[in-house]
């Protein structure tokens, strides 16, 4: 849009044709919303892009450039820019104040310049605009080098890699019955289960000892004779029985060493007559 | 081993391969009684880079080795089969990345001073996340700025086997006469 709006200043010919007549002035009323001006700034990647379109607009070489009418045109960019309140990058604004500064060295009497060994703001505008456009030049060739994923793709053949887990399958199937048996314990360990206490006498026990003694008529090893059969309460039982019929001179019951084995055998019965 | 063997086996690893490879991984493959030397394997990736001149894909020296590539020239049909890879970059993306390739080493303040606009931070995110640029020293002025260059991983992207590689620029007469 501003190249159109510029290009209108520097040639006389129409800028549009409406109804069969040409059309050289721009109608007053013509309303550019504001937010079609920010594409047109974003088109220009900086100041030094924007002197650079005047300068190939103009078609001179950048060793030329007329500094004057360069600054002129900038600063009417510029200016229409804030004429259409479009915020202006404060990078534009600085070279708007450089180019001025440039134009006002060029004013002052040669001989002085010279004197003062003084660099001409042209070389010095001219150089960084040469080297801008190296780099936009530097870009456009980077931009044509093919590069992977757009113009070239890596080769890439389906490797086959022979699998050596195969067995995992069945592995996991071993895991899957172990898994089962687990939860089928668990299951188990639910499930409900009386326990009956069955009462032990110690009479009984005594009555029991008494007939295993006298049958024998021998030594019996405790360890033979003890109730094995009803577990922890069975043997204290037994022990129990034995105590008490050793109490009452039922029984004797020797030991041949320390640790050693414990022999029982029933007492004589004319002992115990003797004593009762 | 004869060359045409050599140049097959070369060509299944370059394949097999999802990076570049160069000679010394590509040795890897062979023990002392195959009797491979790097000169065979020169030959070899010859043999191989006329033989891919029948086929769509062509060998290409990067800076991290070799790599079997689709040819450039059938980019246009691949880029339809997937858009979302062939991504265009900026013109001020370019501008940065060509100023960091040409005049590497660089600080931010000479890409600044050249092309008159303060560098977005983005595009230095970019650059960086593309492990496309790397610090590579300090500029010896005041602040000691950070120096920037491109990486291996640039030249591999662009094709390009060393930095020398990179396309010369037109010169000043000739830009001023374009356009």
């Amino acid at each position: 849009m501003s190249k159109h709006l510029s290009d209108k200043a520097q040639s006389p010919a129409p800028i549009a044709v409406l109804h069969g007549q040409d059309i050289k002035t721009l109608p007053k009323n013509v309303y550019i919303p504001p937010s079609a001006l920010k594409v047109l700034v974003t088109d220009f990647e900086g100041p030094l892009d924007l002197l650079l379109h005047f300068v190939r607009r103009a078609n001179i070489s950048i060793l030329d450039l007329n500094l004057r009418e360069l600054t002129e045109q900038y600063l009417a960019y510029v200016d229409m820019m804030k004429e259409l309140q479009v915020e202006i990058a404060s990078e534009y604004l600085v070279m708007a104040a450089t180019l001025t500064e440039y134009k006002s060295r060029m004013l002052m009497p040669r001989q002085q310049v010279l004197e003062q060994d003084e660099e001409d703001p042209r070389t010095e505008l001219a150089r960084r605009l040469v080297e801008y456009e190296q780099t936009k030049a530097a870009a456009a060739v980077l931009d044509l080098i093919p590069r992977m994923d757009r113009d070239t793709h890596q080769a890439h053949a389906y490797r086959s890699v022979p699998k050596k887990d195969k067995a995992l399958p069945e592995i996991n199937m071993q895991q899957l019955f172990l898994a089962a048996k687990r939860v089928i314990k668990k299951i188990e360990q639910k499930e409900f289960h009386g326990v009956l206490v069955k009462r032990l006498s110690v009479p009984e026990r005594i009555e029991i000892f008494m007939a295993q003694l006298r049958a024998s008529k021998d030594f019996i090893t405790f360890n033979k004779l003890c109730d094995k059969l009803n577990g922890r309460s069975g043997v204290v039982v037994s022990v129990v029985a034995l105590t008490e019929m050793l109490k009452n001179r039922l029984i004797e019951v020797i030991q041949l060493t320390t640790y050693g084995e414990i022999r029982v055998r029933a007492r004589p019965a004319p002992v115990k007559d003797t004593r009762s | 081993m004869k060359v045409d063997q050599l140049a097959l086996i070369l060509e299944g690893a370059l394949l097999a391969s999802e990076h570049p490879l160069n000679i010394k991984s590509l040795m890897k493959m062979f023990s002392e009684s195959d009797k491979v030397n790097e000169q065979d394997m020169h030959s070899a990736l010859q043999v191989l880079s006329s033989d891919c001149k029948k086929h769509s894909y062509e060998l290409c020296e990067t800076s991290d080795g070799y790599r079997i590539q689709v040819c450039a020239d059938l980019a246009p049909y691949m880029s339809r089969l997937w858009p979302e890879r062939s991504r265009s970059y900026s013109p001020q993306f370019l501008e940065v990345l060509a100023l960091i390739a040409y005049k590497q080493p660089i600080t931010r303040a000479d890409i600044e001073a050249i092309r008159g606009v303060p560098l977005s931070a983005y595009i230095m995110r970019v650059l960086n996340e593309r492990k496309w640029i790397s610090a590579v020293g300090q500029a010896d002025v005041p602040g000691k700025p950070t120096l920037y260059g491109t990486t291996p991983e640039f030249l591999d992207y662009f094709n390009l086997p060393t930095l020398d590689d990179l396309p010369p620029l037109p010169n000043e007469t000739d830009t001023k006469d374009t356009e």
